[in-house]
């Protein structure tokens, strides 16, 4: 199996996940396309320190931008959303 | 607001402010507020940024602010409170900044030294005012007919003598070369005037038109020019002309062709009203120095510092300035600006010592300075500068000198209210 750091990309800080975080213990991340739940939740209990209750993934497709006549693709990526188990947390903006 | 003076020595005094808690809460949830409409963070839309995510990006920036902030609401108060008036801009050294919590902070700033001025009435003070003499009057016509003088080819050739204008051209050898830089044509010499090559003047008296002559002269050691400190050079002179100064008779025509003056006598006249007065003002220069001298003998105190070097400061300017107008550079001149500071210190303080001796004096004896006492000073700057008097006074107040106009006076007066109260013998 991948070490964590190469399946956790980086946490997802928008409005709608510091909502999530606060509303339902549920911190988001992008995480490595090829990583299946099972590994994300491990990944996340070994890097933090914590307890994960589950997890859900979803594909987001890049964004097709276009520069004149052009057209180019974003990448697409995977995005990963954790539950905890009650009474924990991650503090994971000190490293962003 | 809590507000503690420490007086660190007699002219510096430390004020310690402390700010409650409650404001520096506000002042901290405003300027979050504010920054948190405008900034732009990814992920989030203006004004829509959570506060801890504010806060991970603009602490310190918010930190930096709060404090200058409330420094700079609260010192001026706290110094009107405590009644200090600096002199100096406030060294400040701030505390820690955390909401909730009181904010603290320290400005050491240098302030006038309370002084008490004794004895000032009844100086003995010396110094007469001299009598004119007879050669003083007759050195000034003669200066005048030096200066109206006209140089006139002499009729028959002779030897150059002392006080003889010659005409030469010039070259110069060292060790036999040629020096680029001293050769001349045409260059008028006043022999024995002390103003060409020292040296080759003395040694060109005797020579007759058209003769040519070489000539040497060493340069001693400590000459103004490197170059040729401690050298012999020789000069190729060729002497193309002699003239003679002629000076003017000095009779009424004399007089009449300098100005106003209706005769000899009447120039003579004036010519002597014009040295008294000048004894005048001598006279009064000394006497007001002496009282100066004194009064900062017998009283000793601290000078703030930040008052010096400002004194210090505005006479190097004063000096630029004086240099400018000759077309002087003072950077060319290769001194550096920080040491000619450093040698108007001593001077820089006395002036300082003088005006707080005034000063004081001055307040002790209720001596102020009216508007109208301004204006006529104005009056006559503007007559001196040949300007209009509303556009002088516009300059001072568009410039700020006021202020400074209105010290110069009260200095000035207080120094007539001594000298008239003064023992002179």
């Amino acid at each position: 199996m991948k070490e964590p750091q190469r399946i956790i990309r980086r946490p997802l800080v928008t409005e709608k996940s510091t909502l999530q975080k606060e509303e339902g213990r549920q911190y988001v991340f992008e995480v490595d396309r090829n990583a299946n739940k099972i590994e994300i939740r491990s990944a996340v209990e070994r890097l933090f320190k914590v307890k994960v209750n589950h997890v859900r993934t979803m594909n987001v497709l890049g964004k097709i931008k276009r520069l004149g006549r052009r057209y180019g693709k974003r990448p697409d990526w995977k995005k990963a959303i954790v539950t905890l188990r009650e009474g924990d947390r991650i503090d994971f903006f000190e490293g962003a | 607001m809590n507000i503690t003076v420490e007086e660190i020595s007699s002219i510096k005094k430390k004020v310690q402010v402390e700010i409650p808690d409650e404001q520096v809460t506000k002042e901290v949830e405003t300027l979050y507020k504010e920054v948190g409409a405008k900034a732009k963070i990814k992920g989030f839309r203006p004004g829509k940024v959570p506060r801890n995510i504010l806060e991970r990006y603009f602490k310190d920036y918010v930190k930096g602010e709060v404090i200058q902030k409330l420094i700079q609401e609260t010192y001026p108060t706290a110094l009107s409170e405590k009644n200090i008036h600096p002199v100096s801009l406030p060294v400040i050294d701030p505390g820690e900044l955390e909401s909730g919590k009181p904010f603290q902070y320290s400005a050491t700033v240098e302030v006038k030294p309370e002084l008490k001025i004794e004895n000032y009435i009844g100086l003995k003070l010396e110094g007469k005012k001299e009598e004119i003499k007879e050669e003083e009057l007759e050195s000034r016509l003669k200066d005048l007919q030096n200066l109206h003088a006209q140089l006139k080819t002499i009729p028959q050739p002779r030897p150059v003598r002392h006080g003889d204008y010659v005409i030469i051209d010039y070259e110069a050898r060292m060790e036999n070369k040629p020096l680029e830089e001293g050769k001349g044509i045409d260059v008028t010499v006043e022999v024995g005037g002390g103003r060409f090559i020292p040296g080759l003047e003395d040694k060109m008296i005797g020579l007759t038109p058209e003769e040519e002559k070489e000539i040497e002269v060493f340069f001693p050691e400590d000459y103004g020019y490197k170059k040729l400190a401690g050298k012999t050079i020789s000069f190729l002179v060729k002497v193309k002309e002699i003239k003679e100064k002629v000076l003017p008779p000095l009779d009424d025509e004399f007089a009449k062709d300098l100005g106003d003056y209706a005769s000899l006598e009447d120039l003579k006249r004036k010519l002597q009203e014009e040295i008294e007065k000048e004894k005048e003002m001598m006279l009064d220069r000394k006497l007001k120095d002496q009282i100066i001298d004194q009064l900062i003998q017998a009283h000793s105190f601290e000078v703030p510092e930040s008052m010096v070097e400002e004194q210090a400061k505005a006479l190097v300017s004063d000096t630029q300035l004086r240099l400018a107008s000759q077309g002087i550079v003072l950077k060319n001149l290769n001194i550096p600006e920080e040491k000619l500071q450093e040698d108007y210190r001593e001077v820089a303080q006395k002036q300082v010592k003088t005006f707080l001796i005034l000063e004081t004096i001055a307040s002790q004896e209720g001596i102020t300075v009216t508007d109208e006492e301004v204006e006529e000073r104005l009056r006559s700057i503007a007559e001196r500068a040949h300007q209009k008097i509303e556009v002088v006074k516009r300059y001072y107040e568009t410039n700020g000198l006021i202020p400074e106009l209105k010290t110069g006076i009260l200095t000035d007066k207080t120094l007539n209210f001594l000298l008239g109260k003064a023992n002179i013998s």
